[in-house]
């Protein structure tokens, strides 16, 4: 392979699209997996669909009309949570449901051009354009500084949220917060990776880290990291061999998260042999 | 003991949706109290305990702290309502003991460090700093909790039943340590099985809806009737008796 193709500017941005989209999920999905919110992730990246069929119906940027919609969509699961008004994963199911129907019939409505089906679901990373990621840039930097500023107050509601409420921190100012990143992690992933397989870089790195460390500030660390190789790794197959490039950066993400745990495995067994 | 209590619960009243779970309750907790709360399942001891320590928010009445207390506060929930898969060593685990409203925004500092392993020296702890909470056994899962109670110097120790789940002789020296630290601050346990605390308690609070409150000596069985709505076995002072329901 050719290293000339990093001249290109739609390598350049790919390539800075992977490394913004693995800080983020390496510093939010943590606190997912802990928090077991992977689903309403699933939920919050289908609603997601309606905001982007929403904004191009609008003529409006569409990471914007995704942004408002999906923040409000998380604040309501939210507030649903505190009040315990419906069951949350039934609220969930229905946003999933709905987000996807909502989306369609606005494209089906808007007239011109809208990029395909495939794309939501499945991203176009080597067709992220400039101002897409100079939002992303942005967001990418809010998360970072309030992660590293809130990080005692996000570790203490993951881990025990009454024992949070009991010390007098501000707990559902912190859950909010969290939901709301969330949110708009979830959209600036769309961007990479597309719809269906937001959740899968949100958890899949952080598997991968649960396997290497026990402690959180690591796994956080070790996400970001086995992100980005997932990503340029994947890239560079999908280029290799002409495959989709959101589709070959899950599977080498997946194929990883495999290795990693057959080699434990393999050396367990490998160790009790020798105790023989 | 001292005449103005630390905290003063007045007529409080609480409920889920459209449902009544404590009404009227009043409460005063001195310094250096022992207080056991008793009651049936689902009476309301827990919640009264979380309203207390602003988990919830009463729907009528006050809760009143005397003002040096304020974050003076330690709790140990019931052995397992945390996320026990959470990731982190029994050291940062009590550590965040130390973690309030009005300094979580701060990194740890030299005190708050040195004031956990000495926490963790006294129970027993220091060896496992660095292990894993999820490779804990039950028993050292509770010393933790209550290590991360302890951590930042309560006034006031909340216990939710504490006895459940561990042995016999653990809850004798865990009613030994009980009543070593309550030479330094008022405690409050939940209990089903108040016959460990029997010599030691000072005041007994029967939580059903309402509360029902007095010292040693002049608990009878027709308050305990009440509270429990059965016919119960006394609990005698200084005689340990099986706590039996009779029906």
């Amino acid at each position: 392979m050719n290293i000339e193709i990093l001249k290109y500017e739609f390598v350049q941005n790919a390539l800075l699209a992977s490394l913004l989209a693995s800080i983020v999920c390496g510093l939010i999905g943590p606190f997912i997996v802990t928090k077991r919110l992977a689903s309403i992730s699933g939920g919050l990246s289908h609603t997601a669909f309606a905001g982007l069929g929403m904004a191009y119906w609008l003529g409006i940027n569409p990471l914007y009309g995704a942004s408002v919609v999906v923040i409000l969509a998380s604040l309501y699961i939210g507030y649903n949570e505190e009040r315990k008004i419906d069951r949350n994963d039934l609220l969930i199911g229905i946003l999933w449901a709905a987000g996807v129907a909502v989306g369609l019939i606005f494209i089906s409505l808007t007239p011109g051009f809208v990029p395909d089906l495939m794309s939501f679901l499945f991203g176009n990373i080597l067709t992220v354009p400039d101002s897409d990621l100079k939002i992303a840039s942005g967001l990418c930097l809010i998360v970072f500084l309030s992660v590293m500023i809130f990080y005692r107050g996000f570790v203490a509601i993951a881990l025990d949220e009454e024992h949070a409420l009991a010390r007098r921190l501000p707990v559902r100012v912190l859950k909010m917060g969290l939901m709301v990143f969330i949110a708009l992690s979830i959209v600036i992933l769309i961007q990479v990776v597309g719809i269906i397989l937001v959740i899968a870089l949100l958890t899949i790195p952080v598997a991968i880290a649960s396997e290497l460390s026990q402690k959180f500030r690591n796994i956080m660390i070790y996400s970001i990291l086995i992100g980005v190789f997932s990503c340029v790794a994947g890239l560079i197959i999908s280029y290799w061999r002409e495959l989709p490039s959101g589709a070959s950066i899950i599977l080498t993400a997946v194929l990883l998260l495999t290795l990693v745990k057959t080699t434990k495995k393999l050396a367990l067994y490998l160790r009790r042999q020798s105790h023989q | 003991m001292s005449d103005t209590p630390v905290i003063s619960i007045h007529n409080v009243s609480f409920g889920y949706d459209d449902r009544l779970v404590l009404e009227g309750i009043s409460l005063d907790i001195f310094p250096k109290d022992f207080i056991l709360i008793i009651g049936p399942n689902g009476g309301g001891k827990t919640t009264l305990i979380k309203l207390i320590l602003g988990i919830i928010k009463p729907w009528k009445g006050t809760i009143q702290f005397d003002s040096s207390i304020a974050t003076r506060l330690g709790y140990v929930p019931q052995f397992s309502n945390f996320n026990k898969n959470f990731p982190i060593s029994v050291f940062d685990f009590v550590l965040m003991g130390r973690s309030h409203g009005r300094n979580y925004l701060k990194r740890y500092g030299r005190e708050d460090k040195t004031a956990t392993e000495a926490i963790l020296k006294r129970m027993d702890l220091y060896d496992l700093r660095r292990k894993e909470m999820n490779t804990l056994s039950g028993g050292q899962v509770q010393r933790a909790l209550i290590a991360r109670a302890l951590v930042s110097d309560p006034l006031v120790l909340f216990l939710d039943e504490p006895t459940t789940s561990i042995d016999f002789t653990s809850q004798i020296s865990l009613l030994e340590f009980l009543e070593d630290i309550n030479r330094k601050m008022a405690i409050l346990v939940i209990t089903h099985d108040p016959t460990p605390f029997a010599a030691t308690y000072q005041h007994i609070a029967c939580v059903n809806k309402e509360l029902y409150y007095h010292s040693q000596n002049e608990l009878d069985r027709h308050t305990l009737e009440k509270v429990y709505g059965c016919p119960v076995e006394l609990l005698g002072h200084g005689i340990p008796h099986t706590f039996l329901h009779r029906h």
